[in-house]
C-alpha cells in the first residue's frame, strides 16, 4: 500500500510536468502572441524588459549629466509633421520629449494614447525658444500659442536608439 | 500509512507550481525573442523631398568617410539631386528663401565635387549651407547634420 502511494505520488508528479504546459501555455501564447502583433518596432530592436517608469527618471538621473536608461509611459503627443519626436507623459503630467538618434527612424503619428518602451540616453538640456517654437507648431499648436513662447527652457530629454509601441 | 496518503496531493501541488512557474518563464522569454517583426523606419509614408534629404544625408556620411580617409570624391559618385522641384513635407516651406538657400546650397556642393585641392575644407563649406536652411525650416535633422562635419 506504501508503494503504491508513493507510486501515484511519482506518477503525479511526473504527469503534471508534462502535461500541464499544453494548457497554460495555450493561455499564455494567446496574450503573448497579441502583444507582439499589436507592438511595433522602431530604430534598434530593443526588448520590454526592466523598463522603468518615465516618473522615476528625475530620481534615476539625480546629478548626472546624461543617463542611459530603458524607460516606459504613455505616449502624450507626437510630431503631426513627421513623427520625429514624442512626448511621454507621467503620473503627474509631465512631458519628456523623445527624439530618435540621428534622425534615423520614426515612430506614427497617431501613436499618442499608446504605451512606449524607449532605450537610448536621458539628458538635461537648454531648448532655444525657436526650437520650442518649432516643437509647438509640429505639435498642431495655435499661431497664439507658439508666439507665447519667449523664454529658453532648461529640460529633460531623451534620445531613443530603440522604440517599441504597444 | 497516512503520511505516504498525504504525499500524493502535495505532490501534485508542487508539481503543478513548479510547471506553471517554468512555463511563465518560457512565455516571458518568449516576449522577449521570438518576435521576429522587423524595426520600422518611417511608417508615415514620407514625402519625397525628405526621402531624397535622407538619401543625401547617407551620402554626405559616405563623403566624410571618403575624405577622412584621404581619398578624392568623384562627381560621378554623387550626383547632384535637385530635391528642390520634388513634393516637400511641409508646402509652406516653398519661398523664395527656400529657394535661394537651395541655390546656395547647390553651388557650394558643386563648387566642392570640382574641386581639385581643399575638398574637405569645400565639403564644411555645403553642411554650412544644410545648417543654415535647416535652422530657419526643419530644426529635427540639425543634430545630425552637425555631426556631419569635419574637424579641421
Amino acid at each position: 500500500m506504501k508503494k503504491l502511494a508513493l507510486l501515484i505520488s511519482i506518477s503525479t508528479i511526473l504527469s503534471c510536468s508534462q502535461q500541464a504546459p499544453k494548457q497554460d501555455a495555450n493561455n499564455s501564447n494567446t496574450a503573448v502572441d497579441s502583444a507582439i502583433i499589436n507592438q511595433q518596432y522602431f530604430g534598434d530592436k530593443i526588448t520590454a524588459d526592466s523598463a522603468k517608469p518615465v516618473s522615476e527618471l528625475k530620481n534615476l538621473i539625480a546629478e548626472n549629466k546624461q543617463l542611459t536608461v530603458k524607460l516606459t509611459g504613455k505616449v502624450e503627443g507626437v510630431c503631426q509633421k513627421k513623427g520625429c519626436w514624442m512626448n511621454l507623459k507621467n503620473e503627474n503630467g509631465e512631458k519628456l520629449r523623445v527624439t530618435f538618434k540621428d534622425y534615423k527612424f520614426f515612430v506614427p503619428k497617431d501613436c499618442a494614447g499608446k504605451t512606449a518602451f524607449i532605450q537610448g540616453v536621458a539628458s538635461t538640456e537648454e531648448t532655444s525658444v525657436e526650437e520650442l517654437q518649432e516643437f509647438a507648431k509640429d505639435a498642431g499648436k495655435s499661431k497664439e500659442e507658439i508666439a507665447a513662447i519667449k523664454e529658453p527652457k532648461k529640460e529633460l530629454v531623451f534620445e531613443a536608439s530603440g522604440v517599441i509601441i504597444r | 500509512m497516512k503520511t505516504y496518503l498525504l504525499l500524493i496531493p502535495i505532490a501534485f501541488v508542487f508539481a503543478c507550481t513548479n510547471n506553471s512557474k517554468s512555463n511563465k518563464q518560457k512565455v516571458d522569454s518568449t516576449a522577449q525573442n521570438t518576435s521576429c517583426a522587423k524595426p520600422i523606419k518611417d511608417p508615415n509614408n514620407p514625402k519625397p523631398m525628405a526621402l531624397m534629404m535622407r538619401f543625401m544625408a547617407d551620402n554626405a556620411d559616405s563623403m566624410k568617410a571618403q575624405l577622412l580617409r584621404g581619398e578624392h570624391l568623384d562627381e560621378s559618385n554623387y550626383p547632384f539631386m535637385k530635391f528642390y522641384l520634388v513634393e516637400p513635407t511641409d508646402t509652406s516651406v516653398l519661398k523664395m528663401q527656400f529657394f535661394e538657400n537651395a541655390r546656395l546650397f547647390q553651388q557650394a556642393y558643386l563648387e566642392m565635387l570640382k574641386s581639385s585641392s581643399n575638398q574637405k575644407q569645400l565639403y564644411n563649406v555645403t553642411i554650412g549651407k544644410c545648417v543654415n536652411c535647416h535652422e530657419m525650416y526643419c530644426n529635427g535633422p540639425l543634430k545630425r547634420i552637425k555631426k556631419m562635419f569635419i574637424e579641421m
